[in-house]
């Protein structure tokens, strides 16, 4: 991000209105049955969505709140899903100036978000893990994986950590397909929940690091699972400078792979409802709605069921914008909200496109003894290639 | 507050559902009112169902503890502002739908939407026929404490002329049920006029001063289903107004009927019309926005028939535009929100009801203050009942210039009385009417009697319903 | 740069007094507003005499006044770019009487 428009961004901050439009619209129209979350999902103070995060904002920045990490909590639980931008009738983007307010006002205390970063900034992961790990999944795939290459495969910190899945359910795929493909030796971390939580100036020199190590990977075009790492790859990066190849999330590569029956997708065992939870930063930031959709209706026996919100106003999973660390509990309430929704159309699986919405959905689905099954939308074409 | 009456009230609501957090107070110190001073609460609470509403205001009452009403937080006039040390009840958690289909009603509780409840009633092919504009914040309770209009009101008039019966919790903690549902054996909401006078009257518009609504009763219609979209052009102001009369008068289904200025729709139409699909056309002196709405198509082009020919009749031009009415209606959640807040002026309202033949009166009298005071803003108005126009004047200001601000507050003073005097009257008795309000010893004397008699400690919303 | 702008807007207002609709607007009318951009410099413009001038630095109670920054300014007198619509983006700001803004809008 260039230096932030203090000037700016209070008038931007200004032009909320206090409508409320942002809390729990049911706009039937637009698709809309609620819009924030995380007023839904806690005890629904005013703090707790956009038209109260706003305020507090702005009091913090002109001094009438004190900044005290407990003052600055509503600016931290939310998600930045962006449902609130979608309906918000003012002029402005309401979600976009949350997340700067959170980069300018960086000095007051937040242990988790200090904590993730050096994270990130010492491991390349935010999970603290020894970061060699996230190319363990490629040992299992059964042929070898080049570390350079035209097409490379950013697998991302929770595919590559918690959920190698999706990583070796991508190489499967693409190997079906006859596509080679390349992914990193050492994969620094994409800086994602830095730049939401506003740990600016580290997520740029992160940046930097991993713009030089793809630079060096010889990539004209860089595939990504995680919806988190396309929004910042394709959208952040250039904010900050920093220009990479062309970014592809997977699913918008296999709609094309699927067009041209460059797969053998064989018929699910048995029939099932299966709903396609659109992860926030693929499809309200990217505009990614109807790949994953394809995919999922190129496998026989999927009978693809849309829940009470989808596309532009599907409700937020409650894994992003720093969130999951900094509220577990709320994020995973949110999640488990969500599942209801699939739960309450008989679906039989949510199929999701990010590994971290998989993620919080899974523990989501935990929280209400639900036995849905949740799988990312690889997984599941993944399994039913001949 | 003392730490003490805190404890009973999370005894009450849970301790999850009361904050006296500082950031929490300063997001309930002010609502959509702008150009109002903020005020700090000292608390608020979240009552789940009319029972814990019930033992709050008990003890709220015990304590002589201000208390705001609050659920959508939409208002304009300042009528949710909490007093210094008071009790902001957010109203929210009393949810609840019940549909009486063979009773034609439908029961909410009191933190319903207009949005959640259009939903659901039409899944029944119903609907309840008046929007205000802030239809996907504003409750169905919050809107009758405060008798708003928008579309549909044209023709059903403003909400509480849909109103059967409410439930209220009195100041002193005491529920009672107006309307039909007092009687504990009847079948569900059925009539208003139950049990000798208009009872429920005295809650609606009392803008939370008497008690607080926690269900609300609702004619409920069919959806109707063949609409008119039409545009109609006047030269003088006089021949639109004749038009809005004869509307009324020959029983044509106007749903909801706009009357622009020239100018007004031009600003507008520059701003919006490319956004909202409007085609350009020439703006007459005086310009009808008018949707007629039946359940029965051939009803809906006799009305259409008859606007077009008494239109002609008085020397007015028959537009053939429909994009724009049509959009007033079938965008009646959001686009008037929209067209509020695309040009970034924050505004100070001061809607009122003329009679259809004195509108101009209103322009008139904002049009000659606005340019005295040297500021920006807007009017239109639209039918609301049965021989009343909203008006709702916006004066503009810019949010980063207090003097500006200042300049509107000022003249939003000059203009009530201005409007008083022309023989309007106000929509929603917010506090500022006090001062413009004149001649009328008797009547106020009265509300102040009956304020003392139903909340003789003074603690719901004080000085909010015409200063009292 | 500054002298760029005064002779654009000098040059855009005489092809604009030109029109008829512009004559008819201003006629009989006398106000000034003042302009002043984000960058620093001021200007002011006088109606009277059936006629507008434009001249540097500001001007005591103007009756109107516009904020605004020198791209906008030039993309208005250029018509690249409508008053309305630079209003709905915020990069212009005026305040004065609202019959003087809807006149300003049948002069430009």
């Amino acid at each position: 991000m260039s230096e932030i428009d203090l000037d700016e961004l209070i008038e931007n901050l200004l032009q909320c209105r206090r409508c409320g439009i942002c809390r729990n619209a049911v706009f039937e129209d637009r698709g809309f049955d609620g819009v924030c979350p995380v007023w839904r999902n806690s005890s629904g103070f005013e703090t707790s969505f956009m038209r109260g995060r706003i305020q507090v904002a702005l009091a913090l920045l002109d001094g009438t709140l004190e900044k005290t990490p407990e003052n600055a909590e509503a600016l931290f639980t939310c998600t930045l899903c962006g449902n609130c931008t979608e309906i918000c009738a003012a002029e402005f983007d309401p979600t976009e100036c949350l997340e700067k307010v959170r980069a300018v006002l960086s000095d007051i205390p937040n242990d988790v978000r200090d904590t993730i970063a050096e994270k990130i900034m010492q491991y390349d992961n935010p999970y603290e893990e020894n970061n060699q790990i996230k190319r363990d999944w490629v040992k299992e795939v059964g042929f070898e994986v080049p570390s350079t290459g035209d097409l490379l495969y950013y697998t991302g910190c929770t595919a590559g950590i918690r959920l190698p899945n999706i990583a070796k359910s991508t190489a499967k795929i693409l190997k079906a397909a006859g596509i080679d493909f390349a992914v990193l030796a050492e994969e620094p971390c994409c800086g994602s929940v830095m730049l939401r939580t506003g740990r600016v100036e580290d997520a740029k020199k992160n940046a930097e690091k991993l713009a030089e190590v793809i630079k060096n990977s010889g990539a004209k075009k860089i595939l990504v699972t995680c919806a988190g790492c396309l929004k910042t790859l394709r959208l952040d990066f250039p904010k900050l400078g920093i220009e990479l190849p062309e970014i592809l999330h997977v699913t918008e590569l296999l709609q094309e792979i699927i067009k041209e029956n460059k797969l053998e997708v064989t018929s699910l065992e048995k029939g099932a409802r299966v709903t396609y939870h659109d992860p926030c930063h693929l499809s309200r930031t990217a505009g990614v709605y109807e790949s994953p959709r394809e995919v999922l209706k190129a496998i026989p026996g999927v009978d693809l069921v849309e829940m009470e919100t989808t596309r532009e106003t599907a409700m937020c999973c409650g894994a992003g914008g720093g969130l999951r660390s900094y509220d577990a509990e709320l994020s995973k309430k949110m999640a488990a909200d969500r599942v209801k929704s699939a739960i309450d159309i008989d679906a039989e699986i949510i199929a999701t496109a990010c590994p971290f919405c998989e993620n919080n959905l899974i523990a989501g689905a935990a929280l209400i003894d639900s036995s849905i099954r949740i799988v990312d939308v690889v997984d599941l074409l993944a399994e039913r290639l001949k | 507050m003392n730490e003490k009456i805190i404890k009973k009230f999370e005894e009450i609501v849970g301790v999850e559902f009361v904050s006296t957090r500082a950031d929490v107070l300063l997001t309930y110190s002010q609502t959509a009112s702008l150009a109002v001073e903020p005020v700090i609460p000292a608390a608020v609470v979240r009552p789940a169902n009319t029972l814990e509403v019930s033992q709050i205001l008990k003890l709220a009452n015990q304590y002589k503890i201000p208390v705001t009403p609050r659920s959508g937080g939409s208002s304009l006039q300042g009528e949710a502002i909490p007093k210094p040390g008071g009790l902001v009840v957010d109203l929210l958690r009393l949810g609840g739908i019940k549909l009486y289909e063979n009773l034609r009603s439908v029961t909410v509780g009191a933190g319903v939407t207009y949005g959640e409840l259009d939903k659901f009633l039409k899944k029944h092919d119903l609907f309840l026929p008046v929007y205000p504009e802030s239809a996907l914040v504003c409750t169905v309770a919050g809107n009758i404490a405060v008798n708003g209009a928008g579309p549909g009101s044209s023709l059903f008039g403003c909400i509480g002329e849909m109103v059967l019966g409410l439930e209220v919790v009195l100041p002193d903690g005491s529920i009672i049920q107006t309307g039909s549902e007092a009687n504990p054996n009847a079948p569900g909401p059925f009539i208003r006029y139950a049990f000798g006078p208009d009872i429920t009257g005295l809650f609606i518009g009392s803008l939370g001063s008497f008690g607080i609504i926690t269900k609300a009763s609702m004619k409920t219609f069919k959806r109707m289903k063949f609409f008119d979209y039409n545009m109609y052009g006047f030269d003088t102001a006089a021949q639109a107004e004749q038009f809005l009369v004869e509307v009324k008068q020959n029983d044509i289904n106007s749903l909801f009927a706009s009357l622009y200025s020239g100018e007004v729709l031009d600003l507008f139409m520059d701003m919006l019309s490319e956004e909202l699909g409007f085609p350009s056309f020439e703006y007459s002196n005086r310009t009808v926005s008018m949707t007629i709405g039946r359940v029965r198509e051939d009803m809906m082009k006799s009305d259409a028939k008859l606007a077009c020919e008494i239109c002609e009749k008085l020397g007015g031009k028959v537009l053939g535009v429909s994009e724009m009415p049509q959009q007033e209606w079938e965008g009646r959640f959001w686009n008037f929100v929209r067209a509020s807040y695309a040009h970034g002026w924050h505004w100070k309202i001061l809607y009122h009801h003329q009679t259809p033949t004195n509108s101009h009166k209103s322009v008139d009298i904002i049009m000659e203050v606005m340019d005295k005071y040297r500021f920006l803003g807007h009017t239109a108005g639209f039918h609301s009942g049965h021989s009343s126009m909203n008006l709702y004047p916006h004066l503009y200001f810019d949010p980063q210039d207090k003097e500006e601000e200042k300049k509107v507050v000022e003249a939003h003073k000059e203009i009530a009385k201005k409007l008083f005097r022309s023989g309007a009257v106000p929509f929603k008795l917010a506090e500022f009417w006090k001062d413009a309000i004149e001649d009328m010893d008797g009547y106020m004397a009265f509300l102040r009697f009956l304020k003392n008699s139903i909340d003789p400690n003074n603690i719901m919303n004080l000085g909010v319903l015409g200063g009292i | 740069m500054n002298q760029d702008l005064l002779e654009l807007m000098r040059e855009r207002i005489a092809i604009g007094l030109e029109r008829d609709k512009t004559k008819e607007a201003i006629e009989g009318w006398e106000r000034t507003a003042q302009l002043t951009l984000k960058e620093g410099p001021e200007y002011h413009f006088i109606v009277k005499d059936n006629n507008i001038t434009v001249h540097e630095g500001p001007i005591a109670n103007p009756d109107m006044r516009i904020l605004s920054d020198e791209d906008t300014i030039r993309k208005l007198f250029l018509e690249e770019m409508s008053a309305i619509s630079a209003i709905v983006k915020r990069k212009l700001k005026v305040k004065g009487a609202t019959s003087d803004l809807v006149k300003i809008k049948h002069i430009f």
